[in-house]
């Protein structure tokens, strides 16, 4: 007889639920930004908060496409380039980043689910709890051994975050559209910082591809995955550095980030919540913050 | 017992432990990056002089990653290539140092239950028939 599997947390059902709750949004969001758009363009009486979306779409094309018409009518011949464009930066990324906040939610959750809170300290089962002493003291225990993969791993991880937040083309469309901003670094210092990240990444690879115990375990996915978070990295390093004048260039690196963000909570680049999971919360001797919970469901 | 019914037995009571861990599972190894830096902190690792099939995280991807994707439903030999990586390859001494957080030793420890159910199991000498 064949082996059956009742999978009690098969969350399928869940999935589509979210999919669709996601489709909705995004589509409420959407019409509500076009609305704010077309209100806008009637000249006095759009609202600040209704013309936002539309002042991001223009600043950021008036920042990649300054030569072109940024605010060309509708009525003008199509260009298959601009409306890609439009639709990368505008519905695309909000659909994205939603889909990332939704999903990092879903995570929570499950992450909730699958732990359980303590009631001791440090463990629930403390005569179970063996110490082995370790050879590397305690402020070292949570990092990584390797010194050369230590500090690569934490400076391509930090300029992950830091380089596109930090970026100040980014920060002037995110200045023009919310009104937020974060204090940016100069651009000559962000163009060397991608750099390095972007040199970062070709080390991890080369290390995949070199590296036995590494190659080993790689699929065509975790390669797939490594040139998914370069890809916007790689295509804004080189529109910064005019390779190419084309509009296809920024269609690509938005494109790319908006496929980053979306992906984060769906695929491999799903250790990074997992990662504040079980670092800061779940008990443990590799632990940076002794956390409360421990993994297994509540009795 | 006839042998079907036993058959029946194993293979709800692996399918079991697989429901309830099914979850953990999913997401420990959708959220290992394979970036093999879980080896250093082997010690079997170590010994064997830098062997790719010693590293932790292959020892769980290959143990009960596989046993997760094929609901069980593993020939003997492979049940007992996954016995050799959970039981002679691995100590389950819980030192091993995962960056993203991954409790590798609850994998593992899933991987020997599930064997166990199936009957491939560690054998010491002179304990088989004890």
């Amino acid at each position: 007889m064949a082996l059956r599997v009742h999978r009690k947390g098969n969350p399928w059902p869940l999935r589509v639920i979210a999919i669709l709750v996601l489709v909705t949004a995004a589509r409420a969001w959407t019409e509500q930004a076009d609305a704010g758009s077309s209100a806008s363009r009637a000249p006095a009486d759009a609202t600040p908060s209704a013309a936002a979306p539309d002042a991001a779409s223009s600043a950021s094309r008036s920042v990649t496409d300054a030569t072109t018409s940024a605010s060309r009518a509708s009525r003008a011949p199509v260009d298959t380039s601009v409306v890609l464009y439009d639709f990368a930066q505008g519905p695309a990324l909000r659909f994205c980043l939603l889909a990332a906040a939704l999903g990092i939610l879903y995570r929570i959750w499950q992450f909730g689910r699958l732990t359980r809170t303590m009631r001791g300290r440090y463990s629930p089962q403390p005569k179970q709890r063996v110490f082995v002493p370790a050879r590397r003291s305690p402020r070292q225990r949570g990092s990584i051994p390797h010194p050369v993969m230590r500090t690569a791993s934490l400076a391509f991880h930090v300029l992950l975050f830091l380089v596109p937040l930090l970026l100040p083309a980014h920060n002037m469309i995110l200045h023009r559209s919310l009104h937020v901003s974060l204090p940016a670094i100069p651009a000559p210092l962000a163009d060397r910082l991608t750099a390095v990240l972007v040199v970062l990444g070709a080390f991890f690879l080369a290390r995949r591809i070199a590296v036995p115990r590494v190659r080993v375990l790689s699929t065509a996915y975790d390669y797939l995955v490594l040139l998914l978070v370069l890809a916007p990295f790689v295509t804004g390093l080189m529109a910064y550095h005019h390779v190419s004048s084309s509009r296809w260039l920024m269609i690509a690196h938005v494109a790319s980030g908006d496929a980053l963000l979306g992906a984060i909570p769906f695929t491999k680049l799903g250790h990074m919540p997992f990662l504040v999971f079980s670092r800061f919360f779940v008990s443990g001797e590799y632990s940076w913050k002794p956390g409360r919970r421990a993994w297994g469901r509540g009795a | 017992m006839s042998e079907s019914t036993s058959r029946a037995i194993m293979a709800q009571r692996i399918g079991r432990i697989l429901s309830r861990n099914g979850a953990l599972i999913r997401l420990s190894l959708q959220a290992c990056a394979h970036c093999a830096l879980c080896a250093e902190s082997c010690f079997k690792f170590q010994e064997s002089g830098g062997d790719p099939a010693y590293t932790p995280s292959y020892k769980a991807i290959n143990s009960i990653g596989k046993i997760y994707r094929k609901n069980g439903r593993l020939s003997e030999s492979e049940y007992r290539a996954v016995s050799e990586l959970v039981w002679d390859r691995c100590a389950l001494c819980m030192r091993c140092y995962c960056p993203v957080g991954i409790s590798i030793p609850s994998l593992i420890a899933c991987a020997r239950n599930v064997c166990r159910e199936r009957g491939v199991f560690r054998t010491y000498d002179g304990t088989r028939n004890a």
